[in-house]
């Protein structure tokens, strides 16, 4: 080891050290005035406190955070050059925003979005001490929330107005690059009554040497308003990638996601959503492939709190050998939620011999007029389907490619159907590695 | 087109084909009858190519090629065709799309060029009105959701798009309504030609009275006992498999 090194060699630092360390180098350049360091330094002295989860925190049972990034790497640094141009399947005329290690680009004009919708950046809200926002900046009582509010560099905030109908999809492309750091990413997504709004997150996202990825997002849907969330995902080895999403409904609020994902090292999806108003429902619907080395490991929790509130989650997911994929979905029906209607299924495809798949669902009921279901399956490909492709005069390897994307469109189908072409192209590419069609 | 000759074939440990021949000419209709358990289901799966049936000893030749060295697809693409007793449910895979993928891949197989996407819609919407089928139904994944009868017919059309030279028609009629038969069978009586065989394995000679057969076989105990024309079908149904087959 050479001994002219100024610098504490990484090893020795302890978490709390290096977490003080990496903020104390990254605080100059990130974002929000006074009050808002206030709120950074809290959420860091939590996250000091508390270290990150680990197996002894059932949620995290699958995926020990603690024992995969035991220490605190530095924040990416802003790419140099300028952000490329947004590139999706998504429509020509889709709003667009293109986020680059942490850091949102150009954000659509205000006079091409319909009157009543905002579409800003985090780091320029931060700027002045706003009320709508502080109540998204608290720090909690999740280690990663904490993190991400310590670190967070930028993010888009959306907000959709009383009745207005967003006619084109918005998509928000995130290419995160890193190299032994981090990034995180902070959004708030706001539907007031009766709004409507799809949006589409692209999520592609490389890591070398360890790197970790935090993206944070807050969607509130006042009442009748209406959110379509599409989510693609791909990470790589080498990188943690958490996604974490809390949705709150008001009565008759409705919201939908759709999410494909290819993994990462660690790609945890983490949804919280709170049905606090009479009649909210919510849709989800994950599908996910992960190869060799990879896991997706999604954690889900719905709380019913309002009678006759709907949930749904349908997950669908395969893994090759050494692959990893975990479903752990929770629900907890309130005592006011009389007349909840939820169900949860979770299947699983195990491609080889060493693919592992868990399949977790909790329930937790306290009201007595409820219909909760559940169910789960973990399999290997049909033989019987794969002889009958086979018998046809289809080689097996296409035949199994044929059955392997049957088996994730369940979940594309619930998409809207303007959506569902470009899906399956992302599935076909991110999920199956298969080459686009010349 | 099709030579067996002293097949015998087991599942696990225990024997199922004990020494079949049989010998299958262009354009001639076949007919295997037998009680259950006499081995009709296994031979269909054993020329198809079936995982999970072992072949012991015996030789099948298929255009003159040793069709047991050949993968299921490649026996397919050879121009055989098993019409399966219990066709296969696939959720996610939509019977068009799972046809365009078998012409396709038969076409590759064979080196020869692709059918266009409008030259097979075209061929699809004439064999589906043939057999009484809906777009709807061409659309929905491959026998989800479909009555025995509809599986069937969805198993005839697909043996009238991919153009066999033999087809093995393995219970075709079971599950079947008599309208339901009568439209699987026309359909399968229009793929008659000169150079396109026919095996049917079946129970009963309810469907030989639909599709003549040329020759009719007796199966029991893993070898054919008896061999005839039509004639042997009706005799059959006079006076059953026992007395047949112990005089044999």
């Amino acid at each position: 080891m050479p001994s002219s090194s100024a610098t504490v060699p990484a090893a020795a630092l302890t978490f709390k050290s290096g977490l003080e360390k990496a903020w104390a180098e990254a605080a100059p350049a990130l974002p929000g005035g006074d009050w808002m360091t206030q709120l950074r330094r809290e959420a860091l002295a939590r996250v000091a406190r508390d270290g990150l989860p680990g197996r002894r925190n059932e949620w995290w049972k699958y995926a020990d955070l603690a024992a995969l990034r035991p220490a605190v790497l530095p924040l990416a640094p802003a790419a140099a050059s300028s952000l490329p141009r947004a590139n999706h399947a998504f429509g020509e005329d889709a709003w667009s925003v293109v986020v680059a290690n942490g850091r949102v680009g150009e954000v659509p004009a205000s006079s091409s979005l319909p009157d009543g919708m905002e579409v800003m950046r985090l780091g320029e809200a931060l700027d002045v001490p706003s009320l709508w926002l502080r109540p998204w900046l608290q720090p909690t009582a999740s280690a990663i929330h904490n993190l991400n509010l310590a670190f967070a560099t930028d993010g888009v905030l959306v907000r959709v107005g009383r009745n207005v109908a967003a006619a084109r999809p918005l998509v928000i492309v995130s290419e995160t690059k890193l190299s032994a750091s981090m990034a995180h990413e902070r959004s708030v997504v706001s539907l007031e009554e009766g709004a409507s709004l799809t949006l589409v997150e692209i999520g592609r996202m490389a890591g070398a040497s360890g790197s970790l990825a935090t993206s944070r997002m807050s969607i509130n849907l006042a009442s009748g308003a209406r959110l379509t969330h599409i989510r693609l995902c791909a990470g790589g080895p080498e990188l943690i990638a958490i996604h974490d999403c809390d949705v709150q409904l008001a009565s008759s609020a409705r919201y939908q996601q759709v999410t494909l994902c290819a993994g990462a090292e660690l790609c945890r999806q983490q949804l919280a959503i709170s049905l606090s108003g009479e009649s909210a429902s919510c849709d989800l619907a994950i599908g996910y492939a992960v190869r060799a080395g990879l896991q997706v490991d999604n954690a889900i929790a719905f709380s019913h709190l309002a009678p006759n509130t709907h949930s749904r989650l349908l997950v669908k997911g395969l893994a090759a050998r050494k692959g990893r994929g975990v479903v752990q979905g929770r629900v907890v029906v309130d005592e006011a939620a009389q007349g909840t209607d939820s169900h949860q299924m979770a299947r699983g495809l195990l491609l080889e011999e060493g693919a592992e798949i868990f399949h977790k669902p909790e329930l937790e009921i306290y009201a007595d007029d409820v219909k909760c279901g559940h169910g789960a399956t973990i399999a290997a490909l049909d033989p019987a389907q794969l002889f009958y492709l086979q018998s046809r005069g289809v080689p097996a390897a296409i035949a199994t490619e044929m059955l392997l994307s049957a088996f994730v469109r369940e979940v594309i189908d619930l998409a809207p159907d303007a959506m569902r072409d470009a899906l399956a192209a992302w599935a076909d590419s991110a999920l199956f590695q298969k080459e686009p069609p010349a | 087109m099709l030579e067996v000759s002293d097949l015998h074939a087991s599942v696990g440990s225990r024997a199922i084909l004990k020494g079949l021949s049989l010998s299958i000419g262009p354009g001639e209709v076949h007919a295997i009858m037998g009680p259950n358990g006499s081995g009709k289901s296994t031979l269909s799966h054993v020329l198809a190519g079936k995982p999970g049936y072992t072949v012991t000893s015996g030789r099948v030749t298929f255009q003159g090629k040793d069709l047991l060295a050949m993968a299921a697809e490649a026996r397919a693409a050879a121009g055989l065709f098993l019409a399966m007793q219990y066709p296969v449910e696939i959720p996610g895979v939509t019977t068009i799309n799972f046809l365009r993928a078998a012409v396709n891949a038969q076409a590759k197989l064979r080196g020869e060029a692709e059918l266009d996407a409008v030259s097979f819609l075209r061929r699809v919407k004439e064999e589906r009105e043939k057999l009484g089928m809906s777009d709807e139904m061409v659309k929905r994944p491959v026998n989800v959701g479909f009555s025995g009868g509809e599986k069937k017919r969805n198993e005839v059309l697909q043996m009238a798009i991919l153009k066999p030279s033999l087809a093995v028609l393995d219970e075709t009629d079971s599950g079947l309504d008599i309208d339901a038969l009568k439209v699987v069978a026309g359909g399968i009586n229009a793929m008659r030609a000169s150079d396109r065989s026919f095996l049917m394995i079946t129970h009963y000679q309810r469907l030989l009275d639909y599709i003549p057969p040329d020759f009719v076989h007796v199966l029991a105990d893993g070898r054919i006992v008896k061999s005839g024309g039509p004639e042997l079908a009706h005799q059959l149904e006079a006076e059953g498999y026992d007395g047949i087959v112990k005089v044999a």
